[in-house]
């Protein structure tokens, strides 16, 4: 009972007239909170009622308070018959759930040591909610729309809810903004969640028929919302499970799907973010990027706090926190220190006891870091051990309640108030610990001297094993079981270098047994208690078995088992599902193979630790060399190379994605494989080695994944464990769609491989601990587009995926895990083509669907890219590092941000390992890395890139006739439409990209639309000319047929290109760059470039062999935009001065309803001429820069064309001065490591130097920092109204408070489209009114902007011959509250 | 930098751009307020953008665009109090008031024949008459004879002043009220005005009267308690007693002589003095006979039948008609004929009002 609403309903105003004889109405309010209602006296006669109720109290779970919305109902009384209804007010309560703004700020301001995140604590302990929402709000209707007003006060007062088991998540805090929002920082990015809602659609039911369309639509927006708030809830139980304490990038979409009903999907990156301070900011600024000063920097917050706690610990001295320091405070390091800690613990001979402690207490196994490191071996160890710690940070998404325990854990360990740990929990990880002391001994035991007390104590461990298993096979306590095995594992391997560890030996026991002596013992007590609630029968002798193979692989080496347990994994978790026929064989093979494998990284093993870094991979990079030049860090990173290179651990996994695909799923999806396959032929060294003769069939497949390994290595020796991992879930995630029964062998080795994976859980608490950002999900996917400099690495280009599913009729239950499953395969597929590209991060992650009858396509698109799991600092070291000094460096003032990171631009895979055809080059910034021609990302333009010239939008339209079946005849036909489709929208764009003279598109988005006979693909980005990648090849008009042979007509139509591309060179400031007649590819000392090179020749050659090909020219002759507007699809400004300022903002939302289309060149005359009308619609604000121009289409029943356009248009002044070359990257924030925004006092600076005419003054005068927005200066103070805006920031503002994300679903709908104006009228009314509630709910809440604005689900039904139509849409964004900057401030 | 597209097939029977703040066109605006034909203002509009090279269709998109947001405005602009309430539209407060002033904006020529006039629905039916009378749209003519009809009904029986009534009622800025003032004032007092011999009066000139007789004859609000409409009846009735001076005709042709020829030359001197019997006749038979409501609704015509057109046809120019009026009135404020102080007031007040009536006549006949 953790919350209480408290509603008081004030007055109205502006009603319609109900009573046609007096001309008024007697209204009153029903006020409506789950089952409970309230009703206000009737105010007899009057159009503006002034009730001034009383308060009206709900109490309510908090799972209510985020899942219903208050209904607030104004009804017109009727003495003789049923009161008549006016209108309704939904109002969502989740953003009165945030704590309270003013409050944290306060704390905020006063708790800068810590950086106490404003939302964290309070998420838990819950007593800082207490939002207010007041004033005037639109009442609605569905069938009249907007009748007048009413003012009401909602509190909701929360309480503490400390349960861990509770359902709900108020507090976290939904962004719609895919980057870090103004303010704040990040302190952890535990990375993507994602929710999926399932229910039937309340406009299909029986009832509909007899119901009011009135009726109808309301019960549809009401599910809709609820929906909405459970999705939201859930996946911020979800991100609270990774420890996160917002969600940013958040979207939510509506699959309406007819029959089959709706469902509800959300995603979205799960953040810790907190505030920043200006203080904080004013010093990292002083210090950029030190080493030494990083773990003090506000990001290291947690772990700066983390290592105060060692250091408040006896045993931690005081060069623990400076070996902490050292080691720069990327989490890896931590973790892999923690394990090896933990490991060199148990070395030291303490008993089974002290396993337990030091598996449960990290933080105090991490004091013993420092010694670890001094020893290679030890080194070597900890780099086994990354591997699994990546697993465990996938098997963290998917068992929550791990992760809990992982922020547990922290908070313990970090001496923080421990709000979270609640007892549950605590049992938990005493459950584990103790298994893991039985268990433990007993491997000791075989390799070593067993202890007498071990002995009995393994039977009892052994009933508890089996007693987990066979019930809850996903319950956290296993799995925590498996963490406290892995944890002994690398201690296994420390053996070797006991010695070594000697000398530190002292410190290293006091914290073991402090530890113990808090935990441990209670603990265990638990733990016991526990395991026998959970009764399970597991075959005692499996457990045996699992022993032995455990003891062997420890004799031979610390390795084996972590490939063991991984093994084990799979196995396991195909037991959880159920099984079939196919599978039982695949399992018994595995089985095999695990042996097999075993045997095999024995021997590997043997030879290979010895000398991990002589793998032929590792030499052929350089990186080695310059990683251990940057830092001390380096050459621990080699090593955990060459380790994660060397051990079959990713291997085996792949054996079982091989086998999967043997059993050939039936995916619609054609497109899947393909990329798949291509990657075959790219072989490695390394997979001869690892993967052994008798797994032949999987060759391909090995050799596949040892090429993803091996750009990876190439690059950043930290990211080839994440890929490890990732590969290990996708395997994970394959199994689990397929169902496999399970013999009593594998079950056994089922838990030592549940161990494995449990093992890396440790360490993922550390990382958490660390605060750094490194844990990467089962799905690496980011939804973010922007980020903090030196986060990414390298972008590797978008990928995408598409499926095509056909709608069933499911029963209810299952329904959900269908679309779950759906997903699940789509957002394999996709991550295995950023593997593909050696890349271990998807951002600008986006999801979609496109509904026609019972035919879904789904589709995920993101841009692959190599993130920095270091980010910590390396930011600016690799920047030195990689040589790739900025050309503009022209104001340089110490703010990295201002040197152009080409290095993002340069490929992340080896050049023989890409599954396409592509030219390489080297990079005309640095020179030496080597770019591809054109990129193609999902994201926006990375500040620190040097853009030249100004962007504009690019468009690729394709249509397709198809044939109109039915059900799976017709999903086929559109699965088979799909490859075509893809292919010439790449192709289009790549030769438009041309055309402009552009060589890269960020933003890109593709949006489909299917009809009976129709299907129509959008590709929409913004072309830019990056600076790195080479000069875009003039396009060839070549003949191939002999049938078309007029000479002039050809020499007419290149003639046109090429003046053509003059003047779009010109249009977009880049005639500087000399045009290369045909570009030939350097040739470098891989020798396969000469063969890609003309492969990819065809993107750059036009074939013309008839006049109709003649006229594809004129298809990618797009129109300009007019003179004085610039167009792009982005959000970040390019090419704009900064020293324009922001007169007015203007945002848009366009619907057009064309005609009937039948070819690509009516499709693209449509939508030429849809841009076209925009910029003239809006040619009042010229000079203006339209940006987040967003697209969306659809086809209806008649086959005619829909499209949705919207977008902002900034209006500027003129430019002051003669314009500096300011481009995009002097414009970017000043980006401090972990800092995505600028902070205010950064900013100002950045500001000053562009700026120098009036900014300056300010510095000089040295008057107290003032925020000066991102992007622009305000013309005006005060600017009117409710600011929205699809763009990340308020152009001309600066953000001073998130007030909560706002999502609402209207359904408008009406009986008289002729009366009211017709469709046009209707719709404009519609989308007006909407916007209308949206701002007064903004408003109400103390908003005054949105930002991240969406208006979206526009889905429109019309039926003129029964004048009637219908529209829904879905609206909302972030509320904030922004102050206005202006010139002269 | 565009190229051409053809009359294609891309054009949109659909096409409807909503933003967030509303953003008025006022030249559309205008457009629309005129009922202009959607034809003419298309290519007015490719006219003006022509270097842009404009489909006819995006620009009447853009036309309808625009036609529908006013046609959702207008409801709200017809009860403006409304219009600053509501939350669909994102409107300053400056774009709003300038709408109202707009929406509200009088033609002189189509309130000139509305003037006097009963606001029925016939009269509605015959505004195209109007139109054509006066040259401005049919659909101007509409929305200025719905506007009156409107502010007529909302004020007509609510006490107090018309001018600040319709100001708080309808937001209208204050020259703008004053034009609905005076033509519910005559509305409320059916003012005859549309006689063919008022025809050459405009609209402002009744507007000054109005204001004049506004000023002098009212106490000082249109409306009283009871929701009738006012002008001061203790003051017409004390305008009887005004009669009486005709007794002292001579004194009073003495005085008038006396004081013109401060002004005036010889020859002005001795025509004035021969039309001063009948010009002093008429002045005061009127002021004492308004009284009778028949009187006071005729009093335009009676200024003009009888004293205005006198004037005329005794070749009098306007600056000597000027002279007169201010002789006659100086004789007045001096007090020369001794009147009793309240009588003099009312007489004063009476005549002031009267001459501007007279002035303005005298000119635009």
């Amino acid at each position: 009972m953790p919350g209480k609403v408290k509603v008081k309903i004030v007055a109205g105003r502006n009603l319609p007239v109900m009573d046609r004889s007096s001309d008024t109405t007697d209204a009153f309010v029903e006020v409506k909170f789950g089952e409970v209602t309230y009703k206000t006296d009737v105010f007899r006669k009057s159009l503006n009622p002034a009730w001034n109720s009383e308060w009206f109290r709900f109490e309510a779970d908090d799972l209510e308070l985020q899942d219903e919305p208050l209904q607030v109902r104004i009804m017109d009384y009727d003495a003789y018959s049923a009161n008549d209804a006016i209108g309704k007010v939904y109002i969502d309560l989740n953003p009165l759930l945030l704590p309270n703004v003013s409050a944290s700020r306060s704390s905020g301001g006063g708790a800068g040591n810590d950086g106490k995140l404003t939302v964290t604590t309070s998420t838990t302990s819950g007593a800082g909610g207490g939002g207010m929402l007041s004033g005037w709000v639109p009442i609605f209707d569905t069938m009249h729309g907007i009748r007048g007003e009413i003012n009401f006060i909602v509190k909701v007062e929360l309480f503490s809810d400390l349960n861990r088991f509770r359902q709900s998540s108020c507090g976290v805090h939904f962004f719609a903004t895919p980057e870090v929002p103004e303010g704040y920082k990040i302190q952890f990015l535990p990375g993507f969640v994602e929710e999926l809602v399932v229910n039937d659609d309340p406009e299909y039911k029986w009832i509909d028929k007899i119901r009011t369309p009135r009726a109808s639509n309301e019960a549809r927006q009401l599910l809709f919302m609820k929906l909405s708030g459970e999705v939201r809830r859930k996946i911020g139980l979800k991100a609270l499970e990774l420890g996160a304490n917002a969600v940013i990038g958040y979207r939510q979409l509506f699959d309406l799907e007819g029959e089959t009903g709706i469902a509800v999907r959300g995603i979205g990156t799960a953040v810790t973010l907190s505030r920043v301070q200006l203080d904080e900011a004013l010093t990292l600024q002083m210090s950029p990027g030190n080493l030494s000063q990083n773990p003090n920097s506000p990001r290291g917050s947690r772990e700066n706090s983390a290592g105060k706690d060692y250091l408040d610990k006896p045993g931690g001295t005081t060069t623990a926190a400076a070996i902490n320091r050292n080691s720069r405070n990327n989490s890896f390091v931590s973790m892999s220190d923690t394990v090896s800690a933990v490991s060199s613990g148990q070395m030291l001979g303490t008993g089974g006891s002290k396993y337990k402690a030091s598996s449960s207490l990290l933080s105090g196994s991490v004091k013993g870091r420092n010694k670890v490191f001094r020893t290679q071996s030890e080194r070597l160890n900890s780099a086994q051990a990354k591997p699994e710690v990546r697993k465990t940070s996938i098997k963290l998404l998917k068992r929550k309640r791990l992760i809990k325990q992982c922020s547990a854990d922290e908070y313990t360990s970090t001496s923080t108030p421990p709000v979270n740990t609640s007892p549950p929990k605590a049992t938990r990880k005493a459950s584990f610990k103790k298994v893991i002391s039985k268990i433990m001994p007993r491997k000791f035991s075989t390799t070593a001297t067993a202890s007498e007390e071990v002995s009995p104590v393994k039977t009892k461990t052994q009933h508890d094993f089996l007693e987990h298993f066979d019930k809850v096979s996903d319950s956290g306590i296993v799995e925590n079981w498996l963490m406290s095995i892995d944890n002994i594992k690398p201690s296994i391997g420390v053996e070797e270098t006991e010695k070594l560890l000697e000398p530190d030996e002292d410190i290293l026991p006091v914290s073991i047994e402090e530890d113990l002596a808090s935990a441990g013992q209670l603990e265990d007590q638990e733990s016991l208690t526990e395991a026998k609630e959970l009764k399970t029968e597991i075959a005692i002798t499996e457990l045996k078995t699992d022993l032995v193979i455990n003891n062997e692989s420890i004799t031979i080496e610390s390795e084996e088992i972590p490939l063991l347990q991984l093994q084990e994994n799979y196995s396991e978790k195909e037991i959880e599902k159920p099984t079939d026929a196919k599978e039982l064989i695949q399992e018994n093979y595995t089985k095999g193979e695990i042996e097999k494998a075993l045997d095999k990284k024995e021997l590997i093993d043997t030879s290979e630790i010895s000398d991990d870094i002589n793998n032929p991979k590792k030499n052929n990079d350089n990186t080695v060399s310059n990683d251990e030049s940057q830092d001390n860090e380096p050459k621990f990173f080699a090593r955990e190379r060459s380790h994660s290179l060397d051990s079959p651990i990713c291997f085996i996994p792949i054996v079982r994605q091989l086998s999967n695909d043997s059993a050939g799923k039936v995916s619609l999806s054609d497109d899947t494989h393909a990329s798949a396959d291509e990657c075959c032929p790219i072989t490695a060294h390394n997979t001869l080695q690892n993967s052994q003769t008798h797994f032949t069939s999987e060759g391909d497949q090995l050799r596949k994944n040892s090429a993803i390994f091996r750009p990876i290595t190439s690059h950043e020796t930290s990211r080839s464990t994440s890929w490890i991992s990732s590969t290990d879930e996708g395997m994970y995630q394959k199994l689990q769609g397929l169902e496999e029964l399970t013999n009593n062998a594998v079950e056994g080795v089922s838990i030592s491989g549940e161990s494995g994976g449990s093992s890396e859980k440790t360490p993922v608490k550390n990382n958490a601990k660390s605060g750094d950002s490194a844990d990467m999900t089962e799905y690496p996917f980011l939804t973010m587009t922007k980020f903090s400099a030196g986060f990414l690495h390298h972008l590797g280009g978008m990928v995408s995926a598409k499926s095509v599913k056909l709608l069933e009729e499911l029963d209810d239950r299952e329904d959900g895990d269908t679309r779950e499953s759906w997903w699940t395969e789509i957002r394999q597929e996709v991550r295995s083509h950023a593997r593909a590209l050696g890349c271990n991060v998807i951002v600008g992650y986006q999801e979609k669907t496109v509904i026609w009858e019972d035919v879904i396509i789904l589709s995920c698109a993101g841009t692959g890219a190599v993130y920095n799991s270091l980010h910590g600092g390396l930011g600016d070291l690799d920047n030195a590092n990689f040589g790739t000094l900025a050309v503009n460096r022209s104001f340089n003032n110490d703010n990295k941000a201002m040197q152009s990171e080409c290095y993002l631009c340069h490929i992340p895979y080896s050049e023989g390992s890409v599954p396409f055809p592509i030219k390489l080059s080297r990079c005309s910034v640095c020179e030496r890395g080597k770019v591809p021609d054109i990129l193609l990302t999902t994201i926006e333009p990375p500040n620190q890139l040097e853009i030249i010239g100004r962007g504009g939008l690019l468009q690729a339209r394709v249509l397709k006739l198809k044939k109109d079946l039915k059900n799976e005849n017709n999903a086929r036909e559109v699965s088979d439409l799909l490859p075509f489709l893809e292919y010439e929208l790449h192709r289009q764009i790549v030769n438009k990209l041309k055309m402009n003279g552009m060589n890269a598109i960020f933003g890109l988005q593709v949006e489909l639309a299917l009809s009976d006979r129709q299907i129509v693909a959008l590709a929409t980005g913004t072309a830019v000319y990056l600076a790195a990648l080479p000069p875009p090849v003039v396009p060839k008009i070549t003949v191939s047929s002999h049938l078309f042979t007029d000479q002039d007509e050809i020499a007419k139509v290149q003639k046109k290109l090429t003046e053509k591309i003059q003047s779009n060179k010109e249009y977009y400031d880049i005639v500087s760059i000399p045009d290369k007649d045909e570009f030939f590819p350097e040739i470098d000392e891989a020798g396969n470039d000469m063969e890609l090179s003309t492969g990819n020749k065809d993107i750059c050659v036009l074939e013309v062999d008839d006049t109709e090909d003649a006229n594809i020219i004129e298809g990618l002759l797009d129109l300009k935009p007019p003179e004085g507007v610039q167009v792009i699809s982005v959000k970040t400004p390019i090419g704009i001065d900064s020293s324009q300022v922001v007169e007015q903002c203007q945002t848009f939302t366009q619907v057009a309803k064309g005609k009937q289309i039948y070819t690509t060149r009516d499709l693209s005359m449509a939508a030429q001429n849809l841009v076209k009308s925009t910029c003239f619609k809006l040619r009042r604000l010229r000079p203006c820069l339209i940006s987040s121009l967003q697209w969306g289409v659809w086809l209806d029943e008649e086959g005619t064309i829909h499209f949705c356009l919207s977008g902002t248009a900034i209006k500027l002044s003129q430019p002051k001065q003669p314009q500096l070359p300011i481009e995009l990257t002097t414009l970017k924030k000043p980006s401090d490591q972990d800092l995505l925004f600028n902070l205010e006092g950064v900013t100002q600076e950045l500001n000053i130097s562009i700026e120098n005419g009036y900014d300056g003054d300010i510095g000089k005068k040295g008057l107290k920092p003032i925020k000066i927005p991102q992007y622009f200066l305000s013309y005006s103070r005060e600017v009117y109204g409710i600011n929205v805006t699809p763009l990340p920031f308020v152009p001309g503002a600066n953000i001073d408070h998130h007030l909560g994300h706002l999502n609402f679903f209207f359904i408008r709908e009406t009986m008289s489209v002729r009366e009211t104006g017709g469709l046009a009228t209707f719709v404009q009314g519609f989308m007006s009114e909407v916007l209308g509630i949206l701002r007064s709910h903004t408003h109400a809440l103390g908003g005054n902007a949105v930002t991240s604005f969406f208006m979206s689900e526009c889905m429109l039904n019309y039926q003129p011959h029964k004048n009637q139509a219908q529209c829904l849409l879905n609206v909302g964004g972030d509320c904030v509250l922004a102050s206005y900057v202006t010139q002269t401030a | 930098m565009s190229g051409t597209l053809g009359t294609s097939p891309s054009s949109f029977s659909m096409d409807v751009l909503v933003s967030n703040q509303t953003d008025i066109d006022w030249e559309l605006f205008s457009m629309w307020l005129d009922g202009q034909v959607e034809g003419i203002c298309v290519n007015q509009l490719r006219e003006r953008y022509k270097e842009e090279n404009l489909n006819y269709e995006d620009v009447l998109s853009e036309l309808q665009n625009n036609f529908r947001l006013f046609c959702m405005l207008e409801p709200l602009l017809q009860h403006p109090n409304m219009f600053s309430e509501q939350l669909v539209w994102q409107l300053d407060n400056k774009t709003q008031a300038q709408l109202i002033s707009r929406y509200y904006a009088l033609d002189h020529s189509v309130a000139r024949e509305l003037l006097g006039r009963k606001l029925s629905g016939r009269l509605r039916k015959d505004l195209d008459e109007v139109s054509e009378k006066t040259g401005v749209p049919l659909k101007s003519c509409r929305r200025q004879f719905d506007n009156i009809k409107r502010i007529f009904k909302a004020v007509e029986e609510v006490p107090g002043k018309f001018t600040t009534n319709i100001k708080s009622m309808f937001n209208l800025d204050a020259q703008l009220s004053v034009k609905y003032c005076v033509l519910i004032f005559i509305a409320v007092h059916r003012f005859e005005t549309t006689k063919k011999k008022l025809s050459c009066i405009t609209f402002q000139d009744f507007s000054i009267a109005t204001q004049s007789i506004m000023v002098n004859w009212t106490p000082g609000f249109d409306i009283d308690e009871g929701g009738d409409p006012v002008l001061d009846r203790d003051y017409l009735a004390t305008l009887r007693e005004i009669k009486n001076i005709q007794d002292r005709e001579k004194d009073h042709r003495n005085l008038f002589i006396q004081t013109i020829s401060k002004y005036a030359d010889q020859r002005l001197i001795s025509e004035a003095e021969n039309h001063f019997k009948t010009l002093n006749r008429n002045i005061l038979c009127l002021a004492s006979s308004l009284f009778h409501s028949k009187e006071l609704k005729e009093i335009f015509i009676s200024v003009m039948e009888r004293i205005v057109e006198p004037l005329v046809h005794a070749k009098f120019t306007f600056p000597q008609v000027q002279i007169i009026l201010q002789s006659y009135e100086e004789i007045l404020t001096d007090n020369l004929l001794h009147l009793e102080p309240m009588l003099k007031v009312h007489f004063i007040k009476f005549f002031s009002t009267l001459k501007t009536i007279i002035e303005i006549f005298f000119v635009r006949i």
